[in-house]
């Protein structure tokens, strides 16, 4: 090719602009005049565009095909690592009753829900089948701590294990908080495991969207956020998910972030897995009205953010797509993730896709006693999982977003039945959109939110290596 | 054309063959079988509903039903 | 029909409007990709004759424009008939690239030469490679 050549791009409006974008992941705004030239081939007069187009791979030639191509090779780059996200949960019970549990949790009280120690030792086993360098194991349940000793345990054995291996190994925890103590906590900050709970509000919202059995959610959760951040100087994350009951509180919710010296916020909408789908009529909302509470409070937290510099995790994960930098968040992968990036084992040895995926049979791919990693991950099971998680239907391809979003077949089969989703009526597909706008948005504007995205896709907090993820890659 | 019919508690649609073929009219109907009953004759569907509080509705669904069927054909 | 209002190929109805489309400009595979894009708001039903006429018969969800629907779907015929069109023009440079992107990735074949690959369970074999046999 000795002449520049148009790649494939797709086009969205943004006020009176029009924003572009590529296969690569690349993205330009130009208003109507220089979009005009691109689209009609007209170049020749503003070489400045035209170098701008070029660098940016919508003009493709000898000289940038290859840039082109590794941008390309670095956004399926994780398809090739092996999976390196492993969530094992060691007991399915649980003493809260969350409203919009995904984990179809059981009582505290009950038996056979806890994984063995044989389980576990054959979990640890298979996890340590892949071929990535990066090994993290994630503790989700179901209320983890409820089974302690097998966390103990496991984290113990894969250290041992991994003596052969030397992959770089890590450990997460997602929490309620209400079993920590400060035995436990020690030795989770001796092996240097991340830790991430939930905190959904002031203390009556919390409490009414997670109810705990035995006493005070919110109390025992903001006592353990002071005690670990200032007493053990140590970091722990925090989320929260939005239930109709939040809508009307995104002040205090940012407040209440703020108050507890938590840096950034993640605030997560529901999804139709779990209890969620029982009490949907209770908690739900449409995506209107979520994009309304959140672009609210987006502005909010803009707005206080010189004095109180806490960081929205969606927008950070949206920056880090638009700038090409790594970040697993899986939502944002097309092919998800699932099987590829994560794996999920249940108490029983069960492995699953992911851990959306260990509400429904459909996801289940195998069981550790039973299967190599091999197996698991050549299985036409675990192919046609992959396949299905791949944005290439018809209005994701021809959607300008399409480069930096993502599809999750779980989702779309606890939502429709089916692993491909009725786009138009996809609540996720919707919401995603909405925020891509926002920031696009903000993005082609002056002032401060332009100033504080600037910023943070300056100086991002959500990058890892493919492999070695952002604590709350799974959430 | 959608015709509902409430004194016999059915909905009546005519399709075109040409624009829903055989197969997505046959998985359509399948999928929605936890819902209502099908007769179908040629081009001719008379829509059944378990409910009665279906009847307004259902029908309409069912063709969205289809469409996006069509438009996912290749996905699935 | 009472209340009948005629604007372009676009049919106001009482309760739906009926959008008349040529299929010789724009196909039925276009057809379907804009009438699906409505999903969300309107019930929509396709009749007519696939070689003369398409007609779309649009049922309002709730408080929608009639008008404003049937002006919808105009512009999304539009939408994707510029992306077939474009998609087909580009279909071989997207191809070219993702293969020489997926094809390298991960691979400095120099480098590998030199190394021992660690693959005991044989992940690191190509698919066609494994499966060739078995076709």
């Amino acid at each position: 090719m000795s002449q520049s050549i148009y790649n494939h791009y797709r086009e969205r409006k943004i006020g009176d602009s029009h924003l572009i974008t590529n296969d690569a992941g690349n993205w330009c705004i130009l208003d109507k005049t220089k979009f005009d030239m691109f689209r009609f081939g007209k170049l020749e007069n503003d070489l400045e565009l035209k170098n701008l187009l070029r660098k940016k791979g919508f003009l493709i030639d000898n000289a940038n095909l290859q840039e082109i191509t590794d941008l390309t090779k670095t956004k399926f780059n994780y398809l090739f690592k092996g999976t390196s996200l492993h969530i094992v949960v060691p007991t399915l019970r649980c003493n809260h009753r969350c409203v919009y549990c995904h984990s179809n949790v059981v009582a505290q009280h009950k038996k056979g829900y806890d994984m063995d120690m044989e389980t576990a030792k054959k979990t640890v086993d298979f996890i340590f089948q892949s071929p990535s360098d990066t090994i993290t194991i994630e503790f989700q349940g179901g209320e983890p701590l409820l089974n302690y000793d097998i966390i103990e345990y496991i984290i113990e054995y894969a250290k041992e294990t991994n003596k052969k291996h030397k992959k770089l190994l890590g450990f997460d925890l997602v929490t309620n908080l209400s079993k920590m103590d400060d035995t436990i906590l020690k030795y989770l900050i001796k092996n240097k495991v991340g830790l991430c709970t939930s905190l959904d509000g002031p203390e009556k919202l919390h409490n009414k969207n997670r109810i705990y059995m035995g006493g005070n959610s919110y109390k025992d959760v903001v006592y353990w956020i002071k005690e670990i951040n200032e007493d053990y100087n140590y970091n722990i994350n925090a989320l929260m998910v939005t239930t109709r009951d939040s809508l009307p509180y995104y002040k205090e919710i940012i407040d209440e972030y703020v108050n507890n010296n938590l840096n950034w916020i993640k605030l997560r909408f529901l999804s139709n897995l779990g209890f969620a789908s029982k009490t949907a009529d209770k908690i739900n909302y449409s995506p209107k009205e979520y994009l309304d509470f959140w672009t609210k409070s987006m502005d909010y937290l803009v707005k206080i953010n010189k004095n109180h510099p806490i960081r929205d995790r969606m927008v950070e994960y949206i920056l880090a797509k638009l700038k090409g930098v790594w970040c697993n968040y899986t939502d944002f992968q097309s092919p998800c993730g699932a099987v590829i990036g994560q794996l999920a084992y249940v108490q029983n040895g069960n492995i699953h896709t992911c851990d959306e995926g260990r509400q429904y049979e459909m996801f289940r791919l195998g069981n550790v006693f039973d299967n190599t990693y091999k197996e698991i991950l050549t299985s036409n099971q675990s192919c046609s999982m992959i396949a299905s998680s791949v944005n290439d239907t018809l209005l994701c391809d021809a959607c300008a977003y399409k480069p930096f979003c993502g599809v999750c077949p779980v989702c779309n089969y606890a939502d429709s039945g089916s692993l491909v989703s009725i786009l138009p009526r996809d609540q996720r597909c919707l919401i995603y959109k909405g925020m891509f706008d926002y920031i696009f948005t903000k993005l082609n504007s002056v002032g401060p939110h332009k100033k504080l995205f600037d910023n943070w896709m300056e100086n991002l907090t959500v990058i890892s290596q493919p492999g070695r993820e952002d604590k709350t890659a799974s959430l | 054309m959608i015709k509902i019919d409430k004194d016999k508690n059915q909905i009546n649609i005519s399709l075109n063959n040409h624009l829903y073929n055989d197969s997505i009219i046959n998985r359509a109907m399948k999928d929605f079988e936890s819902v209502c009953e099908f007769k179908k004759d040629n081009d001719h569907i008379i829509i059944i509903p378990k409910k009665q509080k279906d009847i307004e509705l259902i029908g309409y669904e069912f063709c969205n039903y289809m469409l996006g069927l069509i438009n996912n054909q290749g996905n699935l | 029909m009472k209340d009948k209002n005629k604007i372009g190929n676009i049919e106001l109805h009482p309760d739906c409007a009926l959008v008349s489309i040529n299929p010789k400009i724009y196909g039925l595979d276009i057809i379907y990709a804009a009438a699906y894009t409505l999903l969300d708001q309107a019930y929509v039903f396709l009749d007519g004759d696939p070689k003369t006429e398409v007609q779309v018969h649009i049922r309002p969800k709730s408080s929608e424009n009639l008008e404003e629907l049937g002006n919808k779907l105009n512009d999304e015929l539009l939408n994707y008939a510029v992306y077939k069109s474009q998609s087909e023009k580009n279909s071989g440079i997207r191809q070219a690239i993702i293969q020489r992107a997926l094809l390298t990735n991960g691979f400095d074949i120099e480098d590998e030469m030199d190394d021992d690959l660690d693959d005991p369970e044989g992940i690191a074999i190509p698919w066609e490679e494994k499966y060739s046999s078995e076709r």
